[in-house]
């Protein structure tokens, strides 16, 4: 049996659902051809005006874009426009440009959009209406235009062929580049801070990181276009960018683009150069540029802090404070606000003992200054905290004169206190590095005796006659102290005059004398006394182009800096007769350093 | 047959509003992330006020040389903030805080809306002086 069966309605349904849906896609198509891509644009432009409109109506401010040949910019904001969302027509209209009249901005609309006033843009006020570019124009193969009334409504209409730029006198030469002429971001620095002195940077460095702190690295930037810009950093060794390893530039006034990140390494122990980079890439969708890379080479510092008395911003009429910088004169920071007399750092950087301005207290503070607390409720005259930290001494005088020697624990317990007999002492002392010696020195009938104090009592062990004996020089550490056969004692420095070195060994009480050349002006000689030759190392003395450090006044032209720190013994600090610097020595360096400033500033 | 035509006429018309009504759900949604990229500027600003009165080490030490610090922190997949925190008027007799955070809506290497706050916090107490947006 022939049966015919025909198509069912749902069948049929189907087939012109496909046909229907063909056909809608062929006619885009076809209109693509001819006028579509000016079209679609336009509207699309004119949709996002009335999304601007309407947002400035209900935030009641100012809201509008800037216009550029391929691209548009969001902007808003209460108090200043700034480009919160920009497009790119580039990739989907790549035939069609954007053009638009050049309408300066006035008045409150000009004051609004800041920097970016200079750029073609269409703002609607709080009321919707519209100020700057009202008329844009899609010109391409068929053009269109979008005109926005003074009441801000926003229309779309065809233009004829021609009429566009014929009719609003656009020059479409001075209207912007096409991003197929994206030109190149141009990265013009990356700076570091905090700056060092160029004596410091050798061997290639160009920069040195603080000792567990961080760099700061500004990378500015321009491009022609007025593509937004993107950094991204690099670094040659593990370590951390705060801002993560790629980045969106901002916009200055001027034009430029900045961004800053701040670097720290993952590992302090590494003392070969890091190499940290920057590379800048612009937005443009289609022909994205992207610039070689600026590099600087950078070094970590040494640990430890020198600790001064200085007074703040060159006002030697102040107060001073306690101040600490690093080895490098980096993190110039106040430690203590002010201090009466005087202020010591323990050599392992935990502790300070300070006397406060205005009390006739002994406090006592953790290394970086917070966490005072009183520790004698009396005068202890130029107390001094041991190299560990664990125990003040200090002289409780008589009138002017040096009665008691004392030695507290850091909660206030006295532990020993000796008299001095009715010598003359100098109340100043110097604690050996086994923690628990003291040395300080008394004046005896044309002589100074140089004295060793600690609980179990007091002994003389050096007689030099001699004027003046100043220890201000340090001690040398246990664990660098190998003579054989000798017990771990100390290596006491001391200047005997000026110009001339000695060194003494308490265990032994051997003293070696050092000759090095007194400081000038310009100059500064200084000798390494070694601790197993006891002999000047090669290089020494060696001397170096001295530094006038701008701004910076030391309290005390008899200042004595201390170093905390594991090589602590190997540097010296010094005042120079020009008192408004504070150098630091590294003998132990194989290539000769001057002497090196602490950077301050105003 | 009528029906067949009708069918495919509505079918003809329907893609052609929807695709006109593209570009202003596209615009809608625009709004949206700038919304988002506001409110991360805002995170940014609470995240770096909270810091500053309760985190004793915040801004890390630089000294005297360094009196901005910079940071960004990413919320996952909603985006990142990036904030500075000018230090450099902390001393009398200014005794402010500038805050500027740039927030970001996904992606941070290629952001969908920017927004910026920038606001002057006074040291001692953390109350806003000043508020630009």
């Amino acid at each position: 049996m022939n049966k015919r069966r025909g198509s069912t309605l749902i069948e049929l349904q189907m087939g012109l659902l496909i046909m229907g849906v063909l056909l809608a896609l062929g006619a885009a198509m076809f209109t693509r051809v001819r006028g579509a891509n000016e079209h679609t644009m336009a509207l699309e432009v004119a949709s996002r005006l009335r999304a601007v409109r309407q947002r400035a109506l209900t935030r009641h401010a100012y809201n509008g874009v800037l216009l550029s040949s391929h691209a548009m910019a969001l902007v808003e904001g209460y108090t200043r426009g700034q480009i919160t969302r920009s497009f790119d027509f580039s990739r989907e209209h790549p035939d069609t440009e954007l053009m638009a009249s050049d309408v300066a901005l006035t008045g409150l609309a000009a004051d609004w959009l800041g920097p970016l006033r200079n750029q073609r843009a269409l703002l609607f006020d709080a009321q919707g209406k519209p100020e700057g570019c009202k008329t844009l124009i899609f010109q391409g193969s068929a053009p269109w235009r979008i005109q926005v009334g003074s009441d801000g409504r926003v229309e779309v209409d065809k233009l004829e062929r021609g009429q566009a730029t014929a009719s609003y006198g656009l020059d479409q030469a001075s209207w912007g580049s096409a991003r197929s002429d994206n030109h190149a971001p141009v990265l013009s620095a990356l700076s570091v801070s905090p700056r060092v002195g160029a004596s410091l940077l050798t061997d290639g460095v160009e920069a040195i990181i603080p000792f567990n702190s961080y760099v700061t690295l500004r990378a500015t930037a321009s491009d022609v276009d007025g593509d937004r810009l993107y950094v991204r950093w690099g670094s040659g060794r593990d370590g951390t960018f705060t801002c993560g390893s790629e980045q969106p530039m901002e916009r200055t006034p001027n034009g430029n683009w900045v961004a800053e990140t701040h670097f720290r390494p993952a590992d302090w122990t590494q003392t070969t150069p890091i190499e940290l980079k920057a590379r800048v890439r612009d937005e443009a969708g289609l022909a994205a540029q992207e610039t070689d890379s600026l590099a600087v080479s950078a070094m970590i510092g040494m640990p430890g802090t020198i600790a001064f008395k200085g007074y703040p911003n060159g006002q030697p009429d102040s107060t001073p404070g306690y101040w600490g910088c690093t080895p490098e004169g980096h993190r110039v920071r106040r430690l203590l606000p002010e201090i009466e007399t005087f202020a010591e750092l323990s050599q392992d950087g935990e502790k300070i003992v300070f006397d406060q301005a205005g009390s006739n207290s002994v406090f006592l503070a953790n290394g970086d200054g917070s966490g005072r607390v009183e520790l004698l409720a009396q005068p202890l005259k130029n107390a001094s905290v041991s190299p560990r930290g664990d125990f003040v001494a200090g002289f409780y005088m008589n009138g002017s004169a040096p009665d008691r020697i004392a030695v507290y624990s850091t909660v206030g317990t006295l532990l020993g206190s000796h008299s001095l007999g009715g010598n003359r002492a100098i109340p100043r002392l110097v604690w050996d590095q086994d923690n628990f010696h003291i040395f300080y020195q008394v004046r005896d009938s044309g002589s100074v005796a140089l004295q060793q104090a600690d609980t179990d009592g007091m002994r003389s062990v050096i007689q030099a006659r001699v004027k003046r004996l100043d220890i201000r020089a340090m001690s040398t550490p246990p664990q660098e102290y190998d003579w054989a056969g000798e017990p771990v004692g100390s290596l006491l420095s001391f200047d005997q005059k000026k110009g001339r070195v000695r060194n003494f060994n308490p265990a032994t009480g051997v003293v070696r004398r050092y000759n090095f050349n007194s400081a000038t002006a310009d100059t500064v000689s200084v000798a390494h006394m070694d601790s197993n030759d006891r002999t000047p190392v090669a290089g020494s003395p060696f001397s170096g182009t001295s530094f006038i450090v701008e701004g910076w006044d030391v309290a005390d032209s008899a200042f004595n800096g201390v170093v905390s720190s594991p090589d602590s013994f190997k540097g010296y600090t010094l005042s120079l007769p020009d008192a408004d610097s504070l150098r630091f020595l590294r003998p132990n360096l194989v290539k000769p350093l001057p002497c090196l400033p602490i950077w301050a500033r105003r | 047959m009528a029906v067949l035509l009708l069918t495919t006429m509505l079918v003809v018309f329907g893609m052609t509003y929807l695709a006109s009504q593209a570009p202003e759900a596209q615009a809608s949604m625009e709004a949206l992330d700038a919304a988002e990229a506001y409110q991360m500027a805002r995170s940014g600003i609470d995240e770096a006020r909270l810091k500053l009165s309760k985190d004793n080490a915040f801004p890390p030490d630089g000294g005297q040389e360094q009196d901005c610090f910079t940071y960004s922190e990413s919320l996952g997949s909603a985006g990142s903030y990036r904030v500075s925190v000018d230090f450099s008027r902390v001393k009398p007799p200014h005794l402010l805080y500038e805050i500027k955070s740039m927030g970001f809506f996904q992606p941070k290497n290629r952001p969908l809306a920017q927004a910026t706050v920038t606001v002057w916090l006074k040291a001692t107490d953390m109350t806003v002086v000043r508020w630009d947006e």
